[in-house]
């Protein structure tokens, strides 16, 4: 057996841990080998040391401690086994590098996250950026006229030219919603001489779809408009309001602002 | 409340009141925490929570171990939870354990294997040698000092060490090696 083999081994061979065959290798190696002697001579000499250090006597009063932490476990023992627990898997915790390093990674990220949740909830990214229902400005010239014409004609107000005019095959269909055909026109065919013509209209409109404008909102000279209204609205016909399938009276409140009308006189 | 009457609980798979337990084990307890934090006060404040530990797992011993070895597996954990505990405060720069103890210097307490023959000058040298050993030591990696202490100075077998550890035999032996072999080298050095 080889030196670099028996080195390794000397410790076990001190401890007689080895199986019999090597011990007796190592054994019959160590009547040769002064080196090797040596080196497990060195072995006992620390396994000498070592014992010297001798057991060290607990003191008297450490019974007396137990004793006490005891019977305060008993008093508190289902808060004394959690605290006990927590206390052990915390200590785990601290102790073992990977798991608190990993905590603390952890809780890097969730702070992370966090901070950019919140700024998000108050400001939300997912802005509908597409939105189905065009934009006002993305009326064309000729569009913003046919959606005042049709307007004008669902009044009942139309000329004949007029009424040639919407007929036109060439033009294009536009059906805006109807919010748009408010804001296009009708407003500001009776309120051009007004100086401010964003307005609301409270209208009553009976059973049969006849209206009444009863108010005017917002409107610097409301009286007079409220007439000039009430004499527009007197030649159309509203669609009633409807409860169970029934017309009922209703009360209709038509808002406005301003928009170029002269398009549709061209 | 008559002395000793908190003690008396006991458990049929151990065998053991608590009291006979606590007389049993209470020096190997306290030695062994001794040896790995080697700071009295901290051996003290372990051993108790090792007691109250047993105290409170009595129920839940399965037998599959021998009870010195399973007593012996909560006493390391508990004493290289404090020493790691203690190794966390130095590198956060507040303290270490050994900074700890030069400030408060330890001396071992009057031992009880000074013969009584001895010279002052004799048991001063053997004091300070010691000192010396108990240092080196306490600069032997955690795992490789627990299981030399264990070996060489509580006297336990590879087969319990291993058990006690929950590691392989294959992994004692080599920390007991690796340790001795570090020793070996700084008394060679001396």
């Amino acid at each position: 057996m080889l030196c670099e083999k028996v080195v390794p081994l000397l410790s076990e061979y001190f401890d007689e841990a080895l199986d019999p065959g090597t011990a007796i290798q190592v054994s019959q190696h160590l009547d040769q080998c002064p080196g090797c002697r040596k080196e497990l001579s060195g072995i006992v000499r620390v396994h000498s040391k070592l014992r010297s250090m001798s057991s060290v006597q607990a003191p008297d009063y450490l019974r007396d401690l137990v004793q006490l932490r005891i019977v305060d476990m008993r008093k508190n023992r289902w808060r004394a086994q959690l605290q006990d627990a927590l206390e052990l898997r915390w200590s785990r915790i601290r102790t073992t590098e990977g798991i608190w390093y990993a905590t603390k990674a952890m809780g890097t990220v969730l702070t992370a996250v966090l901070f950019f949740l919140i700024p998000c909830s108050i400001n939300p990214i997912n802005i509908e950026a597409n939105s189905s229902i065009p934009e006002r400005s993305t009326f064309s010239r000729v569009e913003k006229q046919q959606v005042a014409l049709n307007v004008v004609a669902k009044l009942g107000m139309l000329s004949k030219e007029d009424k040639k005019g919407l007929a036109k095959p060439n033009q294009p269909a536009v059906k805006p919603a109807i919010h748009e055909q408010y804001v296009s026109n009708f407003g500001e065919s009776i309120s051009e001489d007004a100086k401010d013509y964003d307005f609301g209209v409270v209208t009553y409109v009976d059973r049969s779809g006849k209206g009444q404008a009863l108010n005017v909102i917002e409107h610097p000279n409301a009286q007079t408009f409220l007439n000039s209204f009430n004499k527009v609205i007197s030649a159309g016909r509203f669609a009633p309001g409807r409860r169970n399938g029934e017309a009922v009276p209703s009360t209709v409140i038509l808002m406005f602002s301003k928009i170029s009308v002269n398009s549709v006189k061209d | 409340m008559p002395q000793g009457a908190i003690l008396e609980g006991i458990d049929d798979r151990i065998g053991l009141t608590f009291e006979e337990l606590f007389g049993r084990f209470n020096s190997m307890i306290f030695n062994l925490a001794y040896q790995i934090l080697g700071d009295r006060e901290e051996a003290l404040d372990v051993a108790q929570e090792v007691f109250l530990a047993i105290y409170s797992k009595m129920g839940t011993f399965r037998g599959e171990s021998s009870l010195k070895t399973w007593i012996y597996r909560i006493a390391v954990r508990r004493a290289a939870n404090r020493f790691r505990w203690w190794n966390r405060l130095r590198r956060r720069g507040t303290v270490s354990l050994e900074e700890h103890l030069s400030k408060n210097p330890e001396r071992e307490p009057t031992c009880s294997f000074t013969s009584k023959t001895q010279s002052p000058e004799e048991a001063l040298l053997q004091q300070e040698e010691r000192e010396e050993v108990k240092r080196m030591l306490n600069e032997l990696p955690l795992q490789q000092r627990i299981a030399v202490i264990m070996r060489d100075i509580e006297g336990l077998s590879y087969e319990e060490i291993a058990e006690s550890l929950n590691v392989s035999l294959g992994t004692i032996k080599s920390r007991i090696a690796r340790g001795r072999e570090v020793l070996k080298h700084h008394l060679n050095g001396h």
